[in-house]
């Protein structure tokens, strides 16, 4: 990678969050993944959520195997879910994390290609620290996933989101960066997130 | 000379069960009713009770632990989602290679992350539900429930073996008596138990390099390899010298410094290595063939009843008369098959013939 001056550092559920020395906060490697929003589900802090809501959240898109994702990788992460819920996400990872805001989103963006050919170092840093599918995804090359991945969720704006999905329905031309303004209710389901920590946390 | 170890290790080989309960407050009964006939029809085997989305199992081995424990457990888990992964997450960690039955009416909704792991051949799900569930596991309904599930509920071992790093038997036992072999196999000895689900108890006196050895199962369904730890004991054999017989006493002590002796039987000289006079009589008649030998000054050992014996410089001799040495990577190496009357060790000397 062009920057050697980052650390990993990760959040309760063992996902990692990559942060340069010049920045003052951590970004998720990953959108959030249905698998990490289950660790939540199945903690006390998750308890309020039913499996009849998960269910119904898993329509807009379903869940997948994190071992076989094929080409259907969107599948593996989660979207449709409202803000309040996703708050409830960020309280439990804890009080310093938070949605990205652009600035933050487009830094990583940038970062994009060199962090997608260190997915072999990064694996060797994960390994022993991240569940599973983590490793699985970076030896799959499956990250960080913004050029070619999720809508996602931008802090303190609504109606309009960042990224650009895998489906396929999108032209070339589509530049994941620019907030596009979207129907919420229409494209629920292709909507996810990924997590910033402000700094503090312990780094590798 | 190696350190000898004086191991002991008892198991249960039948196959262990865990249950995991979906937590219905509908069906909880019916639930209830199916689990208990489980437990009370298995006794002993099952060990656990899991409910979906927690990883900490709950002491639950009898169906009166279930009857007294079971609506506390059904409180906590009420309505949350139905998540598999942190109780298969919890049993692959602890390397678990018994059946997991799932009794629920819905698929718990992770359950696909373990396609394609041995997960799903050792899983049944007892369908409590109305509709038709489908999966790369074992699904039977509720009805008839241990006429359909005991045939099911097998894993029997395939494998039973000791090793370790630098593990090689000297002497051993096994109960009830079963066959056992030992083989030597890419630096390695191993030693193979007839497979079985009886219990088994193995008495071990062993060399092995920095840990015990370990009995390894692997059992029909699934790839993992169960593990269980011998314990250490008191030792639990007298390696027994005898006296050499008076008729043969000088025989041996000529043939052990290479000297030509006079034959009891014929009374001419033979060499030192002739075991069979040209008149047909044995030379060494009243000792035991067919196993290595070993003499020291009037006495010896047979190793009939042993699989090895320990010699310095980290060697050992085997009952075929074979000597292997232990390397610093805790793999042996074959030497060479021992001569008549080699010396071993300090007054030590092996022989190795078969009639």
């Amino acid at each position: 990678m062009i920057y050697s001056d980052y650390s990993i550092v990760f959040d309760r559920t063992g996902f990692p969050l990559i942060q340069l020395d010049s920045w003052d906060h951590s970004i998720g490697l990953f959108p959030v993944s249905k698998y990490q929003f289950e660790r939540f589900l199945v903690d006390d802090e998750g308890s309020d959520y039913t499996d009849e809501w998960y269910r119904g959240v898993l329509e807009l898109n379903p869940r997948r195997s994190w071992r076989n994702p094929g080409d259907r990788v969107w599948e593996l992460f989660i979207t449709g879910l409202d803000l309040d819920v996703i708050e409830d996400f960020l309280g439990y990872l804890g009080p310093e994390y938070r949605l990205p805001t652009l600035d933050e989103w487009k830094a990583l963006l940038e970062l994009s290609e060199g962090i997608a050919e260190v997915s072999p170092a990064l694996k060797m840093i994960c390994n022993g620290r991240s569940p599973e599918p983590v490793l699985h995804w970076l030896e799959a090359g499956l990250c960080p996933l913004m050029r070619e991945g999720i809508f996602e969720r931008i802090h303190g704006i609504e109606n309009r989101v960042a990224g650009k999905p895998f489906h396929g329905l999108l032209p070339n031309t589509w530049a994941p960066e620019e907030l596009k303004e979207v129907k919420m209710d229409m494209v629920r389901g292709m909507i996810g997130f990924r997590v910033v920590r402000d700094d503090g946390g312990v780094s590798v | 000379m190696p350190e000898i170890m004086n191991l002991y290790c008892e198991v249960n080989l039948t196959t262990p069960l865990v249950l995991v309960l979906e937590p219905s407050p509908v069906l909880w009964e019916d639930i209830m009713k199916v689990s208990a006939e489980i437990i009370d029809s298995f006794p002993g085997r099952v060990n656990r009770v899991y409910f979906p989305g927690q990883k900490e199992h709950e002491a639950i081995r009898t169906s009166g632990d279930l009857r007294r424990d079971g609506p506390r457990c059904l409180s906590r888990g009420r309505n949350r989602p139905l998540l598999i992964n942190p109780v298969l997450e919890k049993l692959n960690e602890e390397k678990f290679t018994g059946i997991i039955i799932l009794v629920s009416s819905r698929v718990p909704i992770d359950i696909e992350d373990w396609e394609g792991t041995d997960v799903p051949e050792r899983l049944v799900f007892i369908n409590m539900g109305d509709g038709d569930i489908e999966g790369p596991y074992r699904v039977i309904g509720r009805s008839n429930i241990n006429l359909q599930i005991a045939p099911l509920l097998n894993n029997e071992p395939t494998e039973v073996f000791v090793s370790g790093d630098g593990f090689v038997p000297l002497r051993y036992s096994v109960e009830p008596f079963r066959s056992s072999e030992i083989v030597f196999r890419d630096g390695d000895f191993i030693l193979n138990i007839e497979p079985s689900s009886e219990p088994l108890k193995i008495h071990l006196a062993a060399i092995c390099k920095d840990r015990v050895p370990e009995l390894n199962i692997r059992r029909q369904r699934g790839s993992l390899t169960e593990r269980v730890s011998f314990k250490e004991e008191r030792p639990w054999f007298d390696q027994k010298w005898n006296k050499i017989p008076d008729d043969l006493r000088d025989i041996i002590r000529s043939a052990t410094e290479k000297r030509d002796f006079k034959c009891p039987s014929c009374g001419e000289k033979h060499a030192f290595d002739t075991m069979t006079c040209p008149s047909g009589d044995l030379i060494l008649r009243g000792l035991p063939a067919g196993r290595c030998i070993l003499f020291s000054g009037d006495e010896y050992i047979s190793l009939a009843d042993a699989h090895a014996y320990p010699l310095e410089d980290g060697k050992i001799i085997t009952s075929e008369g074979k000597i292997y040495r232990l390397n610093d990577d805790g793999g042996w190496e074959y030497l060479k098959d021992v001569e008549p009357y080699e010396r071993v060790d300090d007054d030590l000397f092996g022989l190795f013939y078969s009639i």
